[in-house]
C-alpha cells in the first residue's frame, strides 16, 4: 500500500498550493499516473477517500490519466475556489 | 481556478531524501539502500559482509522492520551499531524514518551506513532514502525471472546481488537467464552471485562496498576543499 504515501504527498502539495493561492476548496485533481509506477489506480482513489478530509477536500474528485512509457506519478493540476464575494 | 502543478507525488520524500544525502556527504559518510524480497538473504549477506569490512570500514545499520526488532539483533550481535525502524505495517521505508534514525547514530565516527529496507521489491523502489547506492538483493530460490516482472526495482539498482547461489543446483535459476532478463531494465549495475553461507563470491562484493564507502569519505575531503 504505498499509494497511501502516494496520496499523502499529493495532499500535502495540493494544500501547500491552495493556501499560497488564498483557495479555501478543492473541486478536482489530476493526476498523471505512468504505466511503470506499479501504482495501483485502484489504491490511489482508495487512499484519497479515506485521507482527503476537511473542508478543503469537501466534494473533491480525483482523476487519473495513464501516462504511457512512465514512471512518474505526478499531481498535474488542481482546480480550486477562493472564498468569492 | 486551475492550479498547474506537475510535481511528483513523492517530492515531498524526494526533498527529505535530499537533506540525508547533503549531510551524509558533509560528513563524508556513505549510505546503501539495501532492496529485497523477505527471505531474499538481507540481513545474513549483512553479518557476512560486516565481519569480513570490521577493521577497514566502520559501518553502522538502520534495520528496516514492519514489526520485530530480530534483524536489529542480529546485527548488534555482530558488535555493530544499529537503530532499528518499525513501520508498524508501512510496506517501505522513507526519507523522513530514515532521517530521525539518522539521528540515532554516531555518525561522526563512521564510513558507511547501511540501510535494511522492509522485505518487498514493490514499494521501497518509489521512495528514496538519500542513498549513495542501491543494491537489490535476489535470492536464488525466488527465480531468475524478477527483473522483467518488478522492473522498477531492478531499473534503479547499482548492485545486484544474487543470494543463496550454494542452493542454485536445487533450483531452476540459470544465472545467464536471469543476466540477460536484467539488461533489458538495467545495463549498468554491478552483478555479484554470493552465498553467504559458505563464503562464495563475497570478495568482489565487499571489495564494491568498500569502494562506495571511500567514495564517501572522498566527496568529503573536495567539499572541504571547495
Amino acid at each position: 500500500m504505498h499509494e497511501l504515501s502516494f496520496v499523502c504527498g499529493l495532499i500535502r502539495l495540493v494544500e501547500g498550493s491552495a493556501a499560497a493561492h488564498g483557495l479555501r476548496r478543492v473541486h478536482r485533481v489530476l493526476v498523471h499516473v505512468g504505466d511503470r509506477s506499479c501504482v495501483s489506480q485502484e489504491a490511489l482513489v482508495f487512499a484519497f477517500g479515506a485521507l482527503a478530509q476537511g473542508a478543503l477536500w469537501s466534494g473533491a474528485r480525483l482523476d487519473l490519466q495513464t501516462v504511457p512509457e512512465s514512471s512518474q506519478v505526478l499531481v498535474a493540476e488542481y482546480e480550486g475556489q477562493d472564498d468569492g464575494p | 481556478m486551475k492550479v498547474l502543478l506537475a510535481q511528483e507525488l513523492t517530492k515531498v520524500n524526494s526533498d527529505v531524501a535530499a537533506g540525508n544525502r547533503r549531510r551524509l556527504a558533509s560528513l563524508g559518510v556513505a549510505m546503501v539502500n539495501i532492496i529485497g524480497s523477505p527471505g531474499a538473504g538481507k540481513t545474513k549477506l549483512l553479518e557476512a559482509t560486516l565481519s569480513l569490512m570490521a577493521g577497514t570500514i566502520r559501518t553502522g545499520v538502520i534495520e528496516g522492520d514492519v514489526w520485530t526488532s530480530r534483524d536489529g539483533q542480529r546485527i548488534a550481535a555482530c558488535g555493530i551499531p544499529v537503530v532499528q525502524l518499525n513501520t508498524q505495517g508501512a510496506c517501505h521505508l522513507d526519507a523522513a524514518m530514515v532521517s530521525s534514525a539518522l539521528d540515532n547514530l554516531n555518525l561522526t565516527g563512521l564510513d558507511l551506513v547501511a540501510v535494511e529496507n522492509v522485505g518487498n521489491l514493490v514499494c521501497p523502489a518509489s521512495f528514496d532514502l538519500g542513498e549513495t547506492r542501491r543494491v537489490v538483493v535476489l535470492s536464488t530460490a525466488e527465480g531468475d525471472d524478477k527483473p522483467g516482472k518488478y522492473p522498477a526495482v531492478f531499473r534503479g539498482a547499482h548492485a545486484i546481488v544474487v543470494s543463496k547461489v550454494d542452493l542454485i543446483g536445487h533450483t531452476d535459476f540459470r544465472l545467464e537467464s536471469f543476466e540477460r532478463d536484467l539488461r533489458l531494465v538495467n545495463r549498468t549495475a554491478a552483478l555479484f552471485p554470493v552465498s553467504a553461507r559458505n563464503g562464495t563470491g563475497l570478495d568482489p562484493w565487499v571489495h564494491w562496498l568498500c569502494g562506495v564507502a571511500k567514495s564517501g569519505r572522498r566527496q568529503s575531503v573536495s567539499q572541504r576543499g571547495r
